[in-house]
């Protein structure tokens, strides 16, 4: 009797069921985690460590922060950080706050293939275009010797601060004008008829309505250039390296690969502090981002913008932007190319006198090189896929089911933006170290897959989520009321709605995939060579000609899934 | 057909009771509609029976089988429930044909394809939409896709049919034809049915019985000429086509079922039939609707029949097309009344017919007799 009894209270507890739903939710959030969390512990761990983390024995102490902190070198490293970092917002958001209210509002000539051409760097790594002004605008480059014959004085020096700024600045430049544009093209035309209205002027319209409106893009793209400019590796490596001008990101790369013995526990706290600098800059960011309600100027009806007439001024404007983008872009392209198919380029003889495909051929004559250029397009391919895939499945977990911690799946998605790529390659170094399970992967392209996966999930997630939101709940409603369960609602209904979202996340990651070098610095190992760190080591020799060909390599090789992605899936990457 | 049993059933969001202890039950194959401005927890009932939308507690029951028990914890996932629905927005499946739209639920079921084929023909010949299989959601009509909607609905022959404000999308015209429509189609298949409406004459055209709600709570529950004749409360006579409201106080009971009522805005007492008793004194709401307001013409003296009699003056009147209607003063209070002909005159009498009038014990927190525009 007392048996049936308990029998019967055991029967009437309810085990919560496992269903399929469960397993995918809790596994896709479960990898996330770890992906996420892998390379920021033992960056947060070798920090507060005396000694490797392969080192047994070991005492936790800030030992490794009060070095870093008495380093006069670190100091030096800060302020010129800081330095470059703020010239180079500075002038990259006046340029890009320039071209949007012109392209996107004035009569310029042309103002719609002005404006693809202004956002030409954003498809380049910020290497290419370093490699590119080397070649020209540098002490020995072709512009700038060419200026000093004719004028007899030095015209300008490349190799300092404000020198890599403009540098920088022209590849970051096309972050500021796209934000700043499209809130430009949106804006209700009825503010500033009331201006107009009001009694004011074109001019005075657009300094006292049309700009501060813009103030958000503007932040928004400001604390992001910031956040870039301070990791960046290119243009401090590059430029800042002949004459020893030492940035965060140089400290770092030097710290660990330029002694004999790396010194890990500094190259840590390092990490840390940047880690902690951008971490605050990101959460400035996502609370700019909370308070724009009284920047609203996009309403439920259609409208389209003025267009502000400035009569003969649009055509001095419009040789100004066509000077510029001849200077910043065309030139250096141009030049990139000369140098990539001569032996020697200098203005004091004709480029022709010394063509070659020497360049190319060294190339594609070492296994070393070739495999870097195949390396790159499989990790941008395989990469880019898997990504996009498993951050549809992110997506679709965070925000349309009922999954218990899917606030937290929404964080940890965006949050590797903190995280600058070369932290990124650190954490992950020392993930595949402890981690005796992931041995077989370390040192393969593998490994370097899913370091820059993980670096660009917030870009995959922020080219997926908003299309997701734009699905109506209701079709997943009606799905599950026909009988679908999550998983089946989500396959059948989502996904397949969700397809143009897929195709521009794959775009933008194998575009971003091909020129990531910055988290596979730490990584890299022979046989999983990508083509960016091949190009500064080509560099580093001293070997212009190969990087010249391999830059010019990488920018064909974007070019041509841009043109694929758009005629084959109609996929306009950042327009 | 299995009846549907709602008992007890709350849910909040944050501070918001959005569904407050409501309980009800639909009868086997009877339509029944769920009838409220919005926000008074309509859609989130019908959600709530659909297993869209998790309640707080309560028991959802259809015929044998318990969709939700807040006491045992038993909550069964809505692709388990087989509940047919039809949503404001028709919610079809975007990148799918009419064809696939009505297979989706039909594979999911394992249906062969020759039984599927067979029962989409049906189906598709059941709403009238034989000759666009092939078309996909954004080359139909709204009337179109609406119909498409009901048939996914009932392709798989669900349980029962939710329906949250289906018709609401479609134009005045358009709306009446699938009103009737949508009727023939849900007594031919005597599928027990939940209609979520704000529309007072859909209601009233289309169920057995109306649950009127407000607030999270019914305030009324029945067949379509009693909500409308007999009202419960003054909300249910004001939200179900227009009423009149004269407040006053209770003067006395006759022997034949009538009250005397004093007349707040008007010095006068006019007698009503009722089946309810009140206390000697008590404030009362007196609720009449304008098509009862008889209206004489004062100044032809011809001697009135018995009844409430009250002298008006004509405020405005428009035209309508079937009638007349017009704002008349009653001493300090206006009473809306719907008349054949126009008034010509300004000084009329007005009648209120003693069976015609609803009389409720007035709640003296809420003034709802204010002067209405016509």
């Amino acid at each position: 009797m007392a048996v049936k009894e308990r029998a019967h209270r055991l029967a009437s507890v309810r085990l919560p069921e496992i269903r399929k739903e469960h397993l995918i939710q809790y596994g896709v959030a479960g990898l996330t985690a770890c992906l996420v969390l892998a390379p920021m512990l033992p960056v947060l761990y070798s920090s507060f460590r005396d000694r490797p983390l392969y080192d047994s024995g070991g005492t936790l102490s800030l030992s490794n922060y009060a070095r870093l902190f008495s380093d006069p070198g670190f100091h030096k490293v800060i302020g010129n950080t800081l330095a470059f970092a703020t010239l180079t917002t500075l002038i990259s958001v006046l340029l890009g706050v320039v071209m949007a209210v012109l392209v996107g509002r004035a009569d310029i000539p042309g103002r719609s293939v002005l404006g693809e051409m202004l956002l030409w760097p954003i498809y380049l790594s910020p290497l290419v275009i370093a490699f590119a002004w080397v070649i020209m605008y540098s002490p020995a480059g072709y512009v700038t010797l060419f200026v000093k014959q004719s004028l007899h004085v030095q015209p300008w020096n490349l190799y300092t601060i404000p020198g890599m700024a403009v540098v920088a600045s022209v590849a970051l430049m096309p972050i500021a004008y796209l934000y700043c544009s499209s809130s430009a093209a949106v804006a209700d035309p009825a503010l500033e008829d009331a201006a107009r209205t009001a009694g004011a002027g074109p001019l005075r319209i657009m300094l006292s309505v049309t700009l501060p409106l813009m103030r958000p893009p503007i932040l928004y793209s400001a604390v992001l250039i910031f956040t870039i400019g301070l990791e960046v590796l290119s243009i401090p490596m590059i430029l800042g390296g002949p004459v020893g001008i030492d940035f965060f990101s140089s400290f770092l790369y030097n710290r660990w690969l330029g002694g004999a013995r790396p010194d890990y526990g500094l190259v840590g706290a390092a990490a840390v502090v940047l880690l902690l600098i951008v971490t605050v800059l990101v959460l400035f960011q996502n609370r700019l981002l909370r308070d724009t309600a009284r920047f609203v100027t996009v309403r439920g009806k259609a409208t389209r913008p003025h267009i502000f007439k400035l009569g003969r001024l649009r055509w001095i404007l419009f040789a100004c932007i066509c000077l510029y983008l001849l200077l910043a872009a065309i030139l250096p392209m141009a030049g990139l190319v000369m140098r990539a198919f001569t032996k020697f380029l200098t203005p004091l003889v004709p480029p022709w006198r010394f063509l070659t495909m020497n360049n190319m051929i060294v190339i594609f004559s070492y296994p070393a090189y070739v495999r870097s250029i195949t390396n790159s397009i499989l990790i941008a391919l395989i990469g880019g896929f898997v990504t996009t895939l498993f951050v549809a499945l992110i997506s679709l977990v965070a925000h349309r089911s009922e999954f218990r911690f899917r606030k937290v799946l929404d964080f940890l998605a965006i949050y590797p933006r903190t995280m600058p790529g070369m932290i990124v390659g650190i954490g992950f170094f020392w993930a595949f170290v402890m981690v005796k399970p992931l041995g077989p992967i370390r040192n393969t392209i593998w490994a370097l897959t899913l370091a820059f996966g993980v670096r660009y999930l917030p870009t995959a997630f922020g080219a997926i989520s908003p299309m997701l939101a734009r699905i109506g709940a209701e079709l997943d409603d009606a799905a599950r009321t026909a009988g679908a369960d999550w998983w089946t609602t989500s396959r059948a209904i989502l996904l397949v709605l969700l397809k143009p979202a897929l195709y521009s996340s794959f775009v933008l990651l194998f575009i971003q995939l091909i020129k990531e070098y910055g988290s596979a610095v730490f990584l890299v190992a022979p046989g999983s060579e990508v083509m960016g760190l091949t190009m500064l080591q080509f560099w580093v020799q001293g070997e212009a000609g190969p990087v010249a060909a391999l830059s010019l390599l990488q920018v064909v090789i974007t070019m041509v899934i841009v043109y694929a992605g758009r005629k084959l899936f109609k996929v306009k990457v950042y327009a | 057909m299995p009846e549907i049993v709602v008992k007890d059933l709350s849910k909040r969001f944050g501070n918001v009771v959005a569904v407050n202890h409501i309980s009800f039950t639909v009868r086997d194959g009877e339509f029944l509609t769920l009838l409220g401005p919005s926000g008074c927890g309509k859609t989130t009932t019908l959600f709530a029976i659909a297993g869209l939308d998790h309640p707080d507690t309560g028991l959802i029951r259809v015929g044998e089988s318990t969709f939700f028990d807040s006491s045992t914890g038993q909550f069964v996932v809505p692709e388990k429930r087989n509940c047919g629905m039809v949503f404001q927005s028709y919610a079809l499946w975007p990148h799918m044909n009419v064809y696939e739209n009505l297979a989706f639920p039909l594979r999911l079921r394992k249906v062969s394809k020759k039984a599927r084929d067979e029962r989409i023909a049906e189906i598709l010949n059941l709403v009238e939409l034989e000759l666009y299989k092939d078309r996909y959601p954004h080359q139909l009509s709204g009337g179109q896709q609406q119909r498409v909607a009901l048939g996914r609905a009932l392709v798989y022959s669900p349980t029962v049919l939710l329906l949250d404000e289906p018709l609401s999308n479609l134009d005045a015209k358009l709306r009446e034809r699938a009103r009737s429509w949508l009727k023939r189609i849900q007594s031919r298949l005597g599928i027990t049915s939940i209609y979520v409406t704000h529309d007072q004459t859909e209601a009233l055209v289309l169920s057995d019985r109306i649950a009127v709600m407000r607030e999270g709570r019914i305030c009324q529950v029945g067949s379509p000429q009693d909500i409308y004749a007999s009202p419960a409360e003054p909300f249910v006579a004001d939200f179900i086509g227009t009423s009149n409201f004269l407040r006053g106080h209770m003067a006395g009971a006759g022997e034949d079922g009538t009250i005397l009522v004093d007349l707040d805005a008007a010095k006068a007492s006019i007698r009503i039939n009722t089946t309810k008793s009140f206390a000697q004194g008590a404030p009362l709401l007196v609720s009449i609707r304008p098509e009862k307001v008889r209206v004489v013409d004062r100044s032809r003296d011809a001697a009135l029949p018995a009844g409430n009699w009250l002298e008006a003056e004509v405020v405005d009147g428009i035209y309508v097309g079937a009638c007349y209607r017009h704002r008349l003063r009653v001493d300090r209070t206006t009473l809306r009344a719907e008349t054949e002909a126009e008034l010509t005159t300004k000084r009329v009498w007005v009648s209120i017919p003693d069976d015609a009038c609803a009389v409720f014990e007035a709640d003296p927190a809420q003034d709802s007799a204010g002067e209405t525009p016509i």
